[in-house]
């Protein structure tokens, strides 16, 4: 054998070592955070009398449902009683219970508990964060309305009281928006606007920079944000009105939304705006106008978001467990999945 | 002038009424006239003070453990409601001396306020009553009876008992009778620290603490022959703070105030009878939803009663009883939307009861009630006895029953619907009753309907609303089988019951919740000489706790036996020692409200 074959053959062999080296090196193929990492998290609220709160979890693809996650991986330890949201910070999910006063911190992929907030606390609603802050509203609808503030290590920094409400808050471009208006009852329970504010914290300072008066005499149902606008529905059931705030700038663009009678929740999901109304009518938002999509099927309109085109929608009731009902953008039920009491809200993990 | 004044007063203005001398025979007085009547065709079971002291800590244990009802309790001592044959809470009618006294506000009774130790008896009637008792009589009537007696001179028991979670539970009563007169008056005062712990179940108490106060007081004046007045009333006072499930939770209580007040007066000559009472009922709650705040919510409810029961017989094999009753209901919430409601009520009755011969007995009732503003049903009830032979008599009863809507179901702000109508049942049962020697048993199958249930539901805007919309069918079986026999210086009783329920809603398909399927329960003791030994059981069936029938959610099936020690010394006193729960049994009557493991108390009760 001639040695350039050889050397042919030790080079082939080198490359061919090479290659298989190569492979067995370490390629930063995706190792799995914990087994809740590509889903949805879903907050059921529970009985408010009993502490039947608990978190469900459902995969991307809609395979892999699991309820009771929170109890299930942090040794049977009970929720609440009343579940009202979740927040995101890093690798943490926040879980706000109304009943009782805390906040569970968990690992947001293996939802192992790793902290808890209960300092000056009162019937928490929303979080949100910026910066190294933790902004949590609390309302008991008599006269607790305030947000609380929380550094980094969860220490409590301050409370800023408002007048009438404190429900939704946002984070979005270096701003916090909290809905400081929302719904009261006159002596007949008809329903009646607080006011129709929308206050700015400047995380800078942590105090009130701006307040933004809505121009119409509906009521602020709902909030939400993306990266650099916050979205304000109100309504009344004969009329609906979307505001698109500029985080940054503070100045408020109404477009009324014609024909359209109560609008209660907002969604946004990759761009586009969404709405559902209590006639379990779902519409999309473009910036300037609404147009109707589907009919939902529900007793009456509780939890609701739109995840990655796919529209969840619950079906509410407080003494069992519920149905969720899954749709595509077409209006196509994709599947209906059982969850726990009171499915309040559904979170992209 | 206070109620207190009012009541004081009136009481020394009788003390000085005559005490004229003239021989009667010792009767026993009890305010519940048509109870009698009723035990000829209804089950119905007494319990004697001493039953009650078996299970003193309150009126809940008591019906759990010596009754075939299911009592859904929310801790030990907290908010309770009964199911009496598959029933509601509010379908099961609490009856004080005659009077219905369940909440107008919520329609129902609240079983650990209605003071346990303050009567001298209480009778559990299955089965349906409402021409005689009225409104939410439908699964069946608890009777809580005060009793006057004549000729008995003076009486005093003093009983005070402490036991587990520093529970402390007392009373007092002073009788004095003669010829004419009968005065007795009781008093009572329970609390508890309440603080037990359930590791198991990961569960503490928290918050549970609870007392209550009562004062009782019965006065009979005969007379002559022919008249008898009667007074018994009642106030009430009870705290309960409410059990959190986290120390970050908001500490809440709730508060009681009862009042009652009857006065009865009963005419006999010849071939009629005729019994006038008047009443005075007086609710109040007050709701805490922070513990040192002023209150969040409440009420105060009271009800003017007057009723007439006349009978007449027109020989020994028939009798006439027409029932009339007037009531004036006033209202008043706070934070509730009920403001300064007034509604008048009434109703007439009448049964006709004849007894053709020694074999047969039957009783035909009919009622029409009149409640302002709301549509309430005709009501009827047939009844009939067979005495076969000396060991055998069946019972037959068939009856159509009703509860109207409550104050809350009405004004409730908001969700209160004023176009509610009343809640319909038709039943029947069959009873069967053997007795052979000391042995005694009853098996009762039934079969109920219900209609136009009041459920409160969301409507389309998501607030809850009531709206008469179930339909529910109910059967199953009662029965019991009791054993007393007495020889030389040993007495042994035993009494034990098998309850079958199936409690289905006929729109859902699914069974009510907090329904058990099954229930065991046992009371026996033995007495020799001076010295008694006690063990009660009682086993419950799976219970589902959620409208879906959810396995997971369900109540497991659970048994709990209690014992007791029982000394008599020198003839007044008696020494008692209690174990409750003696198998340290992990359970819950309402899910996630676990129960005491085991317990214990010791008493000391004397009569003198």
């Amino acid at each position: 054998m001639k040695i350039s074959k050889i050397l042919t053959l030790v080079l082939a062999g080198t490359l061919l070592f090479n290659i298989s080296c190569r492979n067995d090196d370490p390629v930063p193929a995706p190792t799995p955070k914990g087994a809740y990492e590509n889903g949805i998290l879903i907050a059921n609220e529970g009985g408010f009398l009993t502490p039947t709160a608990s978190v469900s979890f459902i995969s991307n693809d809609l395979s892999k449902l699991e309820n009771n996650i929170f109890s299930t991986n942090n040794s049977n330890a009970v929720l609440g009683n009343v579940f009202q949201s979740v927040g995101f910070k890093g690798d943490n999910a926040f879980l706000v219970t109304n009943v009782p006063n805390k906040i569970e911190i968990v690992n947001r992929y293996t939802f192992k508990k790793t902290g808890t907030i209960t300092a000056n606390l009162n019937e928490a609603r929303y979080i949100a964060f910026s910066g190294n802050n933790t902004y949590v509203t609390n309302n008991n609808f008599f006269d607790v309305r305030k947000v609380n503030i929380y550094d980094n290590s969860n220490a409590f920094v301050k409370s800023i009281n408002f007048d009438r409400y404190a429900e939704k808050i946002v984070s979005a471009d270096g701003f916090v928006y909290v809905q400081t208006d929302g719904v009261t009852y006159d002596a007949n329970y008809n329903e009646l606007p607080t006011g129709h504010t929308i206050s700015r914290i400047n995380p800078a300072t942590n105090n009130v920079d701006k307040t933004i008066t809505l121009t119409d005499d509906t009521i602020i149902r709902d909030m939400i944000a993306d990266n650099s606008n916050v979205y304000v529905l109100s309504s009344d059931y004969s009329n609906s009105y979307i505001y698109k705030i500029d985080a940054k700038t503070g100045t408020a663009a109404q477009t009324k939304l014609a024909g359209v009678s109560g609008a209660l929740k907002l969604a946004v999901d990759n761009g586009k705006i969404y709405f559902l109304t209590s006639g379990k009518k779902l519409y999309s938002y473009n910036g300037t106008a609404a147009t109707a999509m589907f009919d939902v099927t529900t007793s009456n309109v509780y939890g609701f978001n739109v995840i990655d085109d796919k529209v969840f929608v619950s079906d509410p009731s407080f003494s069992k467990d519920n149905d969720v009902r899954i749709y595509n953008l077409t209006g196509n039920l994709l599947k209906t999945i059982t969850t726990g009491i009171g499915t309040n809200g559904f979170y992209k993990n | 002038m206070t109620k207190t004044d009012l009541f004081s007063a009136a009481f020394l203005l009788f003390s000085f009424l005559g005490f004229a001398q003239e021989k009667t025979i010792d009767t026993v007085y009890i305010f519940d006239n048509q109870l009698n009547s009723s035990k000829k065709v209804q089950k119905i079971s007494k319990l004697e003070q001493a039953d009650l002291l078996k299970n003193s800590t309150n009126l809940s244990e008591v019906l759990r453990f010596q009754s075939p009802i299911y009592i859904k309790e929310n801790g030990r001592g907290m908010v309770s409601s009964p199911s009496f044959r598959g029933t509601t809470a509010q379908q099961t009618a609490f009856i004080w001396n005659g009077i219905n006294v369940n909440s107008q506000f919520l329609g129902q009774g609240d079983i650990n306020n209605l003071n346990l130790l303050g009567y001298d008896n209480l009778q559990v009637k299955s089965g349906g009553g409402s021409v005689i008792y009225g409104s939410s009589a439908i699964g069946g009537t608890i009777h809580l009876n005060n009793e006057l007696t004549f000729n008995k001179g003076f009486h005093n028991s003093l009983f005070a008992e402490y036991g587990s979670f520093k529970t402390l539970n007392t009373f007092l009563k002073s009788s004095y009778s003669d010829e004419k007169i009968s005065v007795k008056v009781s008093g009572n005062y329970v609390e508890s620290e309440n603080d037990y712990e359930v590791p198991e179940k990961n569960y503490i108490n928290l918050n549970g603490q609870y007392s209550s106060k009562t004062f009782n007081l019965g006065f009979g004046y005969k007379i002559n022959q022919k008249n008898t007045f009667s007074w018994q009333t009642q106030l009430y006072s009870g705290i309960q703070h409410y059990p959190i499930f986290s120390e970050y939770a908001t500490k809440t209580k709730y508060l009681t105030n009862n009042f009652r007040s009857l006065a009865s007066w009963d005419f006999k000559f010849m071939k009629v009878q005729n019994i006038l009472r008047l009443a005075f009922l007086e609710e109040e709650f007050q709701y805490f939803a922070y513990i040192d705040r002023p209150k969040s919510s409440g009420g105060t409810g009271k009800s003017y009663i007057a009723k007439n029961d006349f009978n007449y017989l027109f020989n020994d094999k028939i009798a006439l009883n027409l029932i009339a009753e007037y009531q004036l209901n006033k209202a008043e919430g706070y934070q509730s939307g009920i403001k300064d409601l007034s509604r008048n009520a009434g109703s007439f009755a009448g049964l006709l009861r004849w007894i053709p011969n020694q074999k047969f007995y039957f009783e035909v009732g009919a009622k029409k009630d009149f409640v302002e503003n709301i549509e309430s049903p005709f009501i009827y009830s047939f009844s009939g006895k067979f005495k076969a032979t000396d060991w055998y008599s069946a019972v037959f009863n068939f009856s159509k029953n009703f509860r109207y809507p409550s104050f809350n179901d009405l004004y409730w702000k908001p969700g209160g619907n004023l176009n509610l109508k009343s809640e319909v049942s038709h039943q029947a049962e069959l009873g069967n009753n053997f007795a052979h020697k000391g042995f005694k048993l009853n098996l009762t199958p039934y079969y109920m309907r219900i209609e136009n249930m009041i459920r409160w539901l969301p409507n389309s805007v998501g607030i809850a609303s009531p709206i008469n919309t179930s339909k529910v069918e109910s059967y199953g079986l009662e029965s019991q089988l009791d054993f007393e026999k007495s020889f030389g210086k040993n007495k042994a009783k035993i009494s034990a019951g098998y309850v079958f329920t199936h409690s289905k809603d006929l729109e859902t398909h699914q069974f009510l919740t907090y329904v058990p399927k099954y229930k065991i329960f046992g009371n026996s003791s033995y007495g020799y000489d001076f010295a008694e030994i006690f063990l009660q059981g009682m086993y419950n069936g799976l219970t589902f706790t959620t409208s879906d029938e959810k396995l997971s959610s369900a109540i497991q099936p659970y048994f709990v036996m209690n014992a007791g020690l029982n000394f008599t010394v020198l003839k007044i006193y008696r020494l008692g020692f209690k174990v409750n729960n003696v198998f340290d049994e992990i359970y819950e009557t309402t899910a996630y409200f676990p129960l005491p493991k085991r317990n214990y108390s010791a008493n000391l009760f004397i009569n003198f």
